[in-house]
């Protein structure tokens, strides 16, 4: 074995996080890790990676105990994590990233860029790795980013390499791409702990997958001997047989439209968009990251400037400007950023969901608490918040819950249009069915929904109706019920199929 | 002529979304601000006046440099002036004739300038809190000193150094001549060596540096102590230009060394810029400094206060300019 970890236990503030964790990787190994948000298996790597400290129990590499106190420390045992998040100085070239902290100098301790440039260019042709040194870091797209990040890791004569998510924010080429460069790190013998919520790319890459439930070592299974079921009720410790609520069998045809919006175009992300919603309607946005649906869905609350176009709300016409006007006219917003634009991370609970009602109830502009409680409270009660107290910070919640309170922060407005960015982004199974519920629930109340979305199955499941955006306009448009995903990718990619007469 | 005018318009192009690095636009400015001056003023461009602004830009310059180490790391540094001031009354209080003693104080100076720096860095490694809160606390605290030691402006310089220091002939002085010495160093140290790419990735994200394995407060606190070295060079120069020390000789350098850094195009964010955006943006100060005096000499005004009212407005300017860029 490379690297072991024995009886690892880690709490943070009393909670035990990790709980008698055991677990080999071997060189030359795909090994995945996965697990619920929350399972522990973040937490893991950062003490492999030498960022936190384990409470209890031991790293072992090559069957000797070690001492891993920072990531200098991980990266002289050959450890490498590539984190989920961005990683690189946006300023400094992809080669003085790759070089930092190992930078070559010569004569008068001048930094020699020659030799650090043949040298890294010899690494990147060794392992197969394509990438532009000379482009600022800050210019790369997500995809070229991990690629910098594995070559730095590459340069630290790595053993074993932990990839956290690496295909979050990347397409299929990427993800292809990445798996090749994978392929050649195996073939020399270098372990790869590969952690990912995408079950098809575990079974596509990884030789064995481990899961972790609740902090606990749950198994480790050979890939070739188990199956996505199996994986699945293993990581979820039940059978989630209807993780999207059905959609109501009554017709919606002739509903009346809620909203329209004709021809409108932005700056730069948008053009000619023309599309509606009707009343109890989910329309799902999919398509490619970054074809200007999020755009969309910004400049409709008025956060974004909008250069051309009208939007109109139960026909008539109206101007939005500035998120004020939106929510004058009905229309809330989740945004995908919940960290900075959803809640007030350092706030309570209770404030955060009073924030945009707040001058539905005060007196001369004192806040009347009583019925700021007591509105807040029911709130909470009506979408399942878990809390220890509606004083909690929000901070400290699940994504779930999270995601969960900034529903609750619209709902006194009584919106007839919710606006959702990536309304599951970082929100577990279990608390996915729970959103879905509520959205369907808030629907039958006769409020109309656009949600962008990049979740294939999200897409597919929970809408009523299905746009697909590509290079800014609308592509296509399908009923829910007939969308598959094939469907859906064809037009994401511009080369929309017609089927049943609909395109 | 084709290429001249595509030249012509991918600088234009460069212009208005100024890349990286890049202090092109601050000495565009320069250009197109030197017309109309000459135009107007036309005493500006005679020798003996570009000696005197050399003369007079080499102080903030100094300071400048050390201001944009701070900045670039990600910090800011709001108690340069009253370091100046500091040192000029430590170096007229101890300071005698014997030249033995001027060696000893000047270095003894440095080596003050170097502590306070250190201790900029340190409060802000032990303590955790924005850059511009402590430093302007400790500013406080070195100007409280400065004015315990003297009330008014005083103390003894010898003759000598104020000759040594302020020697010029025709186009060269001492001044201007150690201030390029000190810039072609800092900006060797800056752009060539390893301590100089630490600086640049600290204010870029310091998360990443950690993880190589480099301490980051240890470079955050050698920012501050450069800062701290030359305002120490600008305290001795200012003193014995002035055969005196006082509490407020460095009061101008805080914002006018700001100005100087961001005018240059270093992000007040850190990570991006460099010196010689900060040495066209300390140009660019002196020499408005220099034509408003001309202005103010003709027609008799107190010029001090147009200063101040257009370094404000070109800091403001300089940082909404700066505004969206990457």
């Amino acid at each position: 074995m490379l690297l072991e970890v024995k009886d690892i236990v880690k709490r943070f503030y009393g909670v035990t996080v990790l709980n008698k964790v055991n677990l080999g990787f071997a060189g030359g190994e795909v090994h995945a890790l996965v697990g619920e948000n929350g399972a522990g298996k973040s937490t893991l790597m950062k003490i492999i990676g030498g960022i936190y400290h384990a409470d209890e129990g031991s790293v072992l590499v090559d069957k000797t105990a070690v001492k891993i106190s920072n990531a200098l420390d991980a990266a002289k045992l050959g450890i490498s994590i590539v984190h989920q998040e961005y990683n690189l100085v946006p300023d400094m070239t992809v080669l003085e990233n790759v070089m930092l902290g190992k930078e070559m100098t010569g004569r008068l301790k001048a930094i020699d860029k020659e030799s650090s440039k043949a040298y890294v260019e010899e690494i990147a042709r060794k392992d197969g790795i394509k990438v532009n040194l000379d482009k600022y870091a800050g210019d790369l797209s997500s995809a070229e980013a991990k690629v910098a990040e594995i070559l730095r890791a590459c340069t630290n004569s790595m053993r074993l390499l932990i990839l956290d998510e690496p295909t979050a924010a990347l397409d299929d080429d990427d993800v292809a791409s990445l798996f090749s460069l994978i392929r050649n790190l195996k073939a020399r013998n270098i372990g790869v702990i590969y952690i990912s919520h995408r079950l098809d790319e575990v079974f596509h890459i990884c030789d064995k997958v481990s899961v972790l439930k609740d902090g606990k070592h749950v198994g480790t299974w050979e890939t070739g001997a188990i199956d996505r079921d199996f994986l699945v009720k293993a990581m979820v410790g039940r059978e989630i047989t209807a993780v999207f609520p059905p959609r109501p069998t009554t017709k919606r045809e002739g509903t009346k439209k809620i909203l329209c919006i004709e021809h409108l175009s932005d700056a730069s992300h948008f053009q000619n968009v023309s599309l509606h919603v009707g009343q109890s309607e989910i329309l799902g946005i999919g398509g490619m990251s970054g074809h200007g649906q999020r755009e969309l869905l910004r400049a409709l609350f008025g956060a974004g400037k909008i250069t051309s176009g009208t939007i109109s709300i139960e026909g008539k016409p109206v101007v939005v400007k500035h998120p004020a006007d939106a929510l004058k006219y009905g229309m809330a917003f989740l945004s995908d950023d919940r960290r900075n634009e959803g809640l007030a991370q350092t706030q309570s609970v209770e404030r955060n969901i009073a924030y945009p009602s707040l001058n539905r109830y005060h007196r001369n502009g004192m806040v009347r608490t009583k019925v700021q409680h007591a509105l807040v409270g029911d709130l909470i009660d009506r979408l399942g918040i878990k809390l220890a107290s509606e004083r909690q910070i929000v901070q400290n919640l699940s994504g779930g819950n999270q995601q969960r309170v900034v529903l609750a922060k619209w709902l006194p407005l009584n919106p007839r249009i919710l606006l959702l960015d990536e309304p599951t982004l970082g929100v577990d199974v279990g608390a996915k069915v729970e959103i879905y519920k509520i959205l369907r629930d808030l629907v039958s109340q006769g409020i109309s929904i656009i949600m962008v979305t990049s979740d294939m199955l999200e897409l597919l499941n929970i809408s009523d109706r299905i746009i697909v955006f590509y290079e800014g306009s609308v592509s296509a448009e399908y009923p829910g019920e007939v969308a598959t995903e094939e469907i859906i990718m064809a037009a994401a990619s511009g080369k929309p199929m017609a089927i049943g007469g609909m395109v | 002529m084709k290429p001249f005018a595509d030249t012509i318009k991918t600088f234009v192009r460069d212009l208005r979304n100024p890349k990286r690095h890049s202090s092109k636009i601050i000495w565009v400015l320069l250009v197109v601000l030197l017309i109309p001056i000459i135009i107007v003023i036309p005493e500006f461009v005679r020798p003996a006046n570009i000696a005197n602004v050399l003369i007079q830009m080499a102080p903030l310059g100094m300071v400048a440099i050390g201001q944009t180490y701070v900045i670039l790391g990600g910090g800011i540094d709001l108690s340069v002036g009253s370091q100046i001031s500091l040192i000029s009354l430590i170096a007229s209080t101890l300071m005698t004739d014997s030249p033995l003693n001027i060696i000893a104080v000047a270095a003894l100076c440095l080596v003050c300038g170097v502590l306070f720096g250190a201790l900029n860095g340190f409060i802000l490694k032990l303590f955790p809190m924005p850059p511009i809160i402590v430093t302007l606390c400790t500013g406080y605290f070195f100007q409280g000193i400065a004015f315990a030691l003297h009330k008014t402006s005083g103390g003894y310089i010898p003759v000598a150094l104020k000759q040594v220091l302020t020697a010029n002939s025709g186009f060269f002085s001492v001044p201007f001549g150690l201030y390029v010495l000190l810039f072609a160093i800092f900006a060797y140290v800056l752009y060539r060596t390893r301590f100089g790419r630490y600086v640049y990735a600290l204010g870029g994200n310091a998360d990443v540096l950690e993880k190589s394995g480099i301490r980051i407060d240890r470079i955050k606190i050698k920012t501050y102590m450069v800062s701290g070295l030359l305002c120490a060079i600008v305290g001795i120069y200012l003193a014995a230009r002035l055969r005196s020390g006082s509490a407020r000789y460095g009061d101008e350098y805080t914002l006018l060394s700001i100005t100087a850094t961001v005018v240059g195009g270093t992000s007040m964010a850190g990570g991006l810029g460099g010196l010689t955006g900060t040495f066209a943006g300390t140009i660019l100060i002196s020499m408005l400094t220099n034509v408003l005096n001309n202005i103010a000499f003709r027609y008799n005004l107190q010029s001090t206060y147009y200063k101040d009212i257009i370094t404000g407005i070109l800091l403001i300017s300089a940082m909404y300019f700066y505004r969206n860029r990457k």
